[in-house]
């Protein structure tokens, strides 16, 4: 008995099988819940998750803190430049004054100015002091003839013996008594010097005239340092009468401009000097390349022979005559049949002639066309 | 159903709708209830595995990948739900013999049917008068998978194997030997 195992096994499976279906959508009903409070699980976890987040990141005023310090690091960054600058100006200010042989001074201090002042008058009493000397040697001469020569030599030997930075003092408040009139206090050395005598006394003040024109006429051709010394000798005078020290500082911001416009003049003096230098140099290698060239073209000057032309038309000049001729052959090819040459010669060629001719050409122009010279000729019919 | 259907009707399932699942329940309750009960041998826990998977389908309609053969994807997900039933339950039936040693009711109900008779294979001999129900017990669990597929399915060796995760020449084999065994009890 032969027997279908495939169709008795499925019927067995379709009896055997239940109606799940109640179950299944029960279960589905459930678990669609399940993953709905999953879902609300899920969804509070994303809320907390972005809250997270929102904490990670700071809040506006740290943002606006953090922008500040940054805005305050970019404004240092860009103005440090600056300052630099600023100060490496104010360096050469001072490199300048120091090659001047000036000083700057330090804060707004009087000694410091006083001490500028003083070094100033000291300069000036040095000077002045050398100008009187020849000055008082010129009075000398000038006394010999009218008989007081005695009392020159008295008042020069007494000029002499003083010690310098006296004189020095001397002269340097003479020059203040000069300037201001109304210091009383630096004629008394003058009339210390000059004895008693009044012909001394008269030599000895155009001997301090003389002296403070020459500090003057020395002061002018400083041309900005002549002000700085007036002031300064001015603060001299000042300090001695005990005037108050604001007087001082603003004497210190005058030397200071000063100084900086003198260290400018020079700066610009040198670089002008430099610019010409240059300039010149330029100039002395552009005329030697020049001149090398025309000695190159020079040097290579062109010969042509055995040229066949006729001479066309001839003109004077400078004592020779340049021929145009025409060409008719050329035995080179190197031009053209009837091309017009000019060639300049010292000999007398006829017009409408044909020669064999040979010329040179060492560079030469006429115009637009090249001046041959020429260098031998022949009659071409007689040949 | 064909795979396009059955494609069309899981991407219905996404969005929450449940007629695809019951179309999908009308036409493979037989063979997915038979193909856990060919693993489990038990009509209850059959049951409940079989109610369990289609919760699973739907649960899992977003992971279903289309045009991968939904017949494979299916058995493959109804015989390790029932493999693994077996395993769970073997392990909290070892734990109870352990606390009862003595006790002999423990392996009722918890050993599939097919293990619970004796099977006298006897190749020689021709049974003719043995039901299907001996039959069936006379083969082994994975020759009554190949079988249920292969009937009930309506699958191919290449996809019995895909779902099985064996080898086409292994499934043939234990097709084979399923046949030899039923022929003896009178089955072509």
């Amino acid at each position: 008995m032969n027997r279908n195992f495939e169709q008795e096994y499925r019927e067995m499976m379709n009896k055997q099988t239940p109606d799940l279906w109640d179950r299944i959508e029960a279960g589905v009903k459930a678990s669609d819940r399940s993953n709905s409070v999953i879902t609300g699980i899920d969804d509070l976890r994303k809320e907390t998750e972005i809250k997270k987040e929102k904490k990670r990141f700071p809040n506006y005023y740290q943002v606006m803190a953090v922008a500040g310090v940054a805005a305050c690091f970019a404004v240092l960054a860009v103005g440090a430049p600056a300052v630099k600058q600023s100060m490496h100006m104010e360096k050469e200010a001072e490199q300048g004054l120091t090659e001047a042989g000036l000083e700057l001074p330090e804060d707004s201090s009087s000694a410091a100015v006083t001490s500028f002042a003083k070094s100033s008058s000291e300069k000036e009493s040095s000077s002045a002091a050398e100008a009187q000397n020849d000055e008082s040697s010129s009075v000398q001469a000038e006394a010999s003839s009218s008989q007081v020569r005695t009392a020159n030599e008295e008042s020069s030997s007494k000029m002499s013996k003083k010690p310098e930075k006296e004189a020095a003092k001397d002269d340097s408040s003479a020059t203040a008594s000069q300037l201001n009139h109304d210091d009383e206090a630096s004629s008394q050395p003058v009339q210390k010097t000059a004895d008693s005598t009044s012909v001394e006394a008269s030599s000895e003040e155009t001997a301090s005239t003389s002296a403070a024109e020459s500090t003057t006429k020395k002061k002018k051709k400083k041309t900005s340092s002549s002000d700085g010394h007036d002031v300064a000798v001015t603060s001299d005078a000042d300090a001695q009468s005990g005037k108050p020290e604001s007087d001082l500082e603003t004497v210190a911001a005058k030397d200071d401009a000063a100084s900086i416009a003198q260290a400018d003049a020079k700066a610009q003096a040198e670089a002008e000097v430099k610019a010409q230098a240059e300039a010149e140099a330029k100039a002395q290698a552009e005329a030697e390349t020049d001149a090398q060239k025309a000695e190159e073209e020079k040097k290579e000057p062109v010969t042509y022979t055995g040229i066949v032309a006729k001479v066309s038309s001839m003109k004077e000049s400078d004592g020779a005559i340049i021929y145009t001729f025409k060409v008719i052959s050329d035995e080179n090819g190197n031009f053209s049949k009837n091309k017009k040459i000019k060639v300049m010669s010292s000999e007398s060629l006829e017009k409408g002639s044909s020669y064999v001719i040979a010329f040179l050409d060492d560079g030469t122009k006429k115009g637009s066309s090249t001046l041959y010279k020429l260098i031998a000729v022949s009659d071409f019919e007689t040949e | 159903m064909t795979d396009s259907e059955f494609d069309e009707g899981m991407y219905r399932m996404r969005s929450g709708d449940r007629e695809p699942l019951k179309t999908i329940y009308q036409d493979y309750i037989g063979f997915i209830y038979s193909t856990v009960f060919s693993v489990v041998g038990n009509k209850e826990n059959a049951e409940d595995i079989t109610a369990d998977f289609f919760i699973k389908i739907w649960e899992q309609a977003d992971k279903y990948k289309p045009g991968t053969g939904h017949k494979a994807w299916m058995s493959r997900i109804a015989h390790n739900m029932a493999v693994d039933f077996l395993r769970k339950r073997k392990r909290e039936t070892l734990t109870d013999e352990m606390e009862s040693a003595s006790d002999e009711d423990n392996t009722k109900g918890g050993k599939s049917i097919y293990d619970t008779q004796v099977v006298n294979p006897v190749e020689d001999e021709v049974v003719s008068d043995m039901t299907l129900q001996q039959a069936l017990q006379s083969l082994s669990e994975d020759e009554r998978v190949v079988i249920n597929m292969k009937i009930m399915g309506d699958m191919t060796f290449k996809s019995i194997a895909q779902a099985m995760g064996l080898s086409m020449g292994t499934v043939t084999w234990r097709y084979q030997s399923a046949l030899r065994k039923l022929r003896k009890y009178g089955y072509e």
